[in-house]
């Protein structure tokens, strides 16, 4: 792991989670579990696979 | 908690068993029937879906006029509304039906009653959004309906809460996309 796991799954989770919130506020979708529930996994697994990833360097 | 929101469970009640029981999507069982208008637009089962909902817009005077009808008998069965969130119900109105309850109903309410109602329990306020609502009365009628209530989602604080957050665990994603810096290992030695 070349990045920070630990801190790309917990925000890809909260990421995943206001986005969820954001489509349900605009209509786009409502809050059925797919969205609740999928999408904070999504962006977990996705802030995991970056971390492991690191393509943006260091600072 | 069984709450009983007057206003807010007629139009519950309206949106999911007030509809075409001919439609299958709305309604799962039963023989309901019926209709809602809503600024000038009636509302059938086909507002069964994200794109096509039913539609409360965010205006003042706005009233709602529902018909309603079942075949099967009503009487001594007990009914509740639900707002469906990650799968779990949350109960708006409940009720109960003596003998000889009728089968037909029709009548007018105001909007702005259940959204009045709502402020009262809600501290934010009604939340626009995009609203998964189902009911039933007894097993004779059950079904689902969405429901867009509209209005700026950045007209309370959910939806800049919402907004924040949204950029805080964006940052949080970058900052995990780091390579995290190589620690320098200094050699000992005079």
């Amino acid at each position: 792991m070349r990045g920070r796991p630990v801190l790309g799954a917990i925000a890809g989770l909260f990421f995943g989670l206001f986005v969820a919130l954001a489509l349900f506020l605009w209509g786009v979708r409502s809050l059925d579990p797919l969205t609740v529930y999928g999408l904070p996994l999504l962006f977990a697994v996705v802030g995991i696979a970056g971390a492991a990833w690191a393509p943006l360097g260091r600072r | 908690m069984r709450r009983r929101w007057g206003a807010t469970g007629a139009v519950a009640v309206l949106l999911v068993l007030a509809v075409p029981g001919t439609a299958t999507a709305d309604v799962t069982t039963g023989t309901c029937t019926g209709t809602v208008t809503i600024a000038g637009n009636q509302y059938t089962p086909a507002n069964d879906s994200p794109s096509n909902p039913i539609v409360v817009p965010d205006e003042e005077g706005l009233v709602a006029a529902w018909t309603a009808s079942i075949a099967d008998d009503p009487s001594n069965l007990e009914g509740k509304i639900q707002i469906v969130i990650a799968g779990l119900g949350i109960t708006v109105a409940d009720w109960g039906t003596g003998p000889n309850a009728e089968r037909e109903a029709n009548g007018d309410y105001s909007i702005d009653e259940a959204r009045a109602e709502i402020e009262d329990v809600v501290p934010v306020g009604v939340i626009p959004g995009l609203y998964r609502v189902r009911g039933n009365h007894g097993t004779i009628c059950e079904g689902f309906a969405m429901v867009r209530i509209e209005g700026s989602p950045l007209g309370n604080v959910v939806g800049w809460v919402v907004v924040v957050g949204i950029v805080v665990s964006a940052g949080g994603l970058v900052t995990a996309f780091r390579s995290k810096p190589i620690p320098i290992i200094e050699k000992g030695g005079n």
